[in-house]
């Protein structure tokens, strides 16, 4: 037990001694090599980091991008599951709308902004929307696949058992895909990410991606950083909040991996 | 009481006709042990699938008790070979699906797991998924998932198939002590002459193309049987060489 916690330390010695000596590197540098304006020294941005937090700006911002975020990927995930399921269920709905679904999936979508803009205007509404579009297919098209590579032992054994077709979608169909449906929303929510920060560049002067946009349009650099290293943090919290949800669910899948 | 009469079987699919079952005719007694053994791909699987109402039959009918099998129901109970439980389900909650689907009171859905889960010897293992169970582990949640079903009929599809030599005489020991103090009606698909002998108190033999009966043999072995004991007998001896000539010769027109 002790020698287990010894060599946990030691690996978070030497992990922590690699970070800080990355660092330092960098800071050196950025402070006798590069110029700041092209590679700002940590320090430099850790004092954006403090003075935009002070201003209010970054709470502000950071509060924008997270709304449009989370309203354009919450809705993707509920409609998305929702359609993905209903074409998992019926072929005739699934050879309809099949060929849009991967069309709209493979297409770049940021090709669309000046679309959405022209019928959405340059507000919250377009950004969620943008969010959103981007994000939903890759939800889709794994709820469908969830559901129908639910393995036939399955479905025949609930019948056995006296299922209805109801009872088996609701007993065994949504269960045995919970896996696939945690596959597209992490899928979704990068590019979720993508779509929020895109939209932002875009259109309206708010949020991260304004942030990163306005900065880097007046040089300076430090504060470009900042929205960086803070929608890093953000897409690593939500992934782990995503982990933390599958083990939840699904238990079993997380236990079998 | 199960009946099969004059049961017959055709799948229509893209390559045209295939007669799977052709004029299944066999009785089954209240309490009596049959089992049906034959060589793959002779439809012992269709014919099982049709005596629970999960496949419609192309003519004849299945009757229990009298009343033609349309529809599975809580009257009869599979085993399957592979188990088939659901790995997102607790041991627990794998015995109570039929019974929670049957709409049975809550009480009597945890009276019954409980009991069932202890009696085929897995108390504790209650709240494990199936994922942290042996194979023999997992069949034995398999039984107790029919069994808790208190059905009339008990359908076991090569039930130890897929276990291994030890774990298959453990459990088959285990059924059989089950099976005499509780007797049920049972049909019992395998293609293992010494299961076939050692359980049975009749044994259909099947022959392929089309799947139709061959041969009905009774088994007088007396009851409680012991594995060695009848495996050493000579009649266990000569009734599996028989058994041996038929299912080599099965695939042919006798």
């Amino acid at each position: 037990m002790s020698v287990q916690a010894d060599a946990r330390r030691k690996t978070m010695l030497i992990q922590g001694a690699a970070h800080v000596s990355v660092l330092l590197g960098w800071e050196m540098l950025s402070r006798f090599v590069i110029p700041p304006q092209f590679l700002p020294p940590p320090s430099a941005i850790v004092r954006a980091f403090v003075t935009t937090t002070q201003s209010g700006e970054l709470p502000r911002q950071l509060w924008q991008t997270a709304s449009v975020l989370f309203l354009g990927f919450g809705l993707a995930i509920v409609s998305g599951m929702a359609v993905g399921i209903a074409m998992g269920m019926f072929p005739t709905l699934r050879r309809i709308l099949d060929p849009y679904v991967n069309a709209f999936y493979a297409m770049p979508t940021v090709a669309l902004v000046p679309l959405v803009i022209i019928w959405l205007g340059l507000g919250f509404e377009a950004k969620v929307f943008l969010t959103w579009l981007v994000a939903i297919f890759p939800v889709i098209i794994n709820a469908q696949i969830g559901v129908m590579n639910v393995p036939a032992a399955f479905i025949e054994t609930a019948r056995a058992f006296g299922c209805d077709r109801w009872q088996v979608f609701r007993r065994v169909i949504l269960h045995a895909a919970t896996p696939f449906f945690i596959a597209g929303i992490r899928l979704g929510l990068g590019r979720a990410l993508v779509g929020v920060v895109v939209a932002e560049m875009f259109t309206a002067l708010a949020g991260l991606g304004y942030m990163v946009v306005f900065y880097g349009n007046t040089f300076r650099t430090a504060e470009v950083f900042v929205p960086i290293v803070v929608l890093a943090a953000l897409s690593i919290a939500i992934t782990k909040v995503i982990y933390r949800m599958e083990r939840w669910i699904a238990p079993w899948r997380v236990a079998q991996e | 009481m199960l009946q099969c009469n004059d049961v017959c079987k055709t799948f229509t699919g893209g390559r045209g006709e295939l007669e799977a079952l052709r004029d299944i005719r066999f009785e089954v007694a209240t309490g009596e042990f049959v089992s049906i053994i034959g060589p793959s791909g002779c439809g012992k699987t269709t014919l099982l699938r049709i005596l629970h109402g999960l496949e419609p039959t192309t003519s004849g009918a299945v009757l229990l008790a009298g009343k033609r099998v349309e529809a599975p129901s809580p009257s009869s109970a599979m085993v399957f070979q592979q188990f088939n439980l659901f790995p997102w389900l607790t041991v627990a909650r794998n015995v109570t699906f039929g019974l929670e689907v049957a709409k049975l009171p809550l009480a009597q859905c945890r009276e019954r797991t409980e009991r069932y889960v202890r009696l085929v010897g897995l108390e504790g293992f209650a709240e494990h998924y199936p994922h942290e169970l042996s194979g023999g582990m997992q069949q034995r949640v398999g039984l107790a998932r029919a069994l808790a079903l208190d059905p009339e009929v008990l359908l076991l599809d090569e039930p130890f198939g897929a276990l291994d030599a030890i774990t298959r005489e453990e459990l088959q020991r285990e059924i059989a002590v089950i099976l005499a103090q509780s007797p049920k009606t049972v049909v019992f698909i395998t293609h293992n002459m010494d299961e076939a002998i050692f359980f049975s108190d009749r044994i259909l033999v099947m022959g392929t193309r089309p799947g139709r009966i061959l041969e009905e043999v009774r088994v007088d072995f007396p009851r409680p049987r012991e594995a060695d004991a009848v495996r050493a007998s000579r009649e266990f001896a000569s009734m599996r060489e028989h058994l041996w000539s038929r299912l080599s010769h099965g695939g042919k027109p006798a």
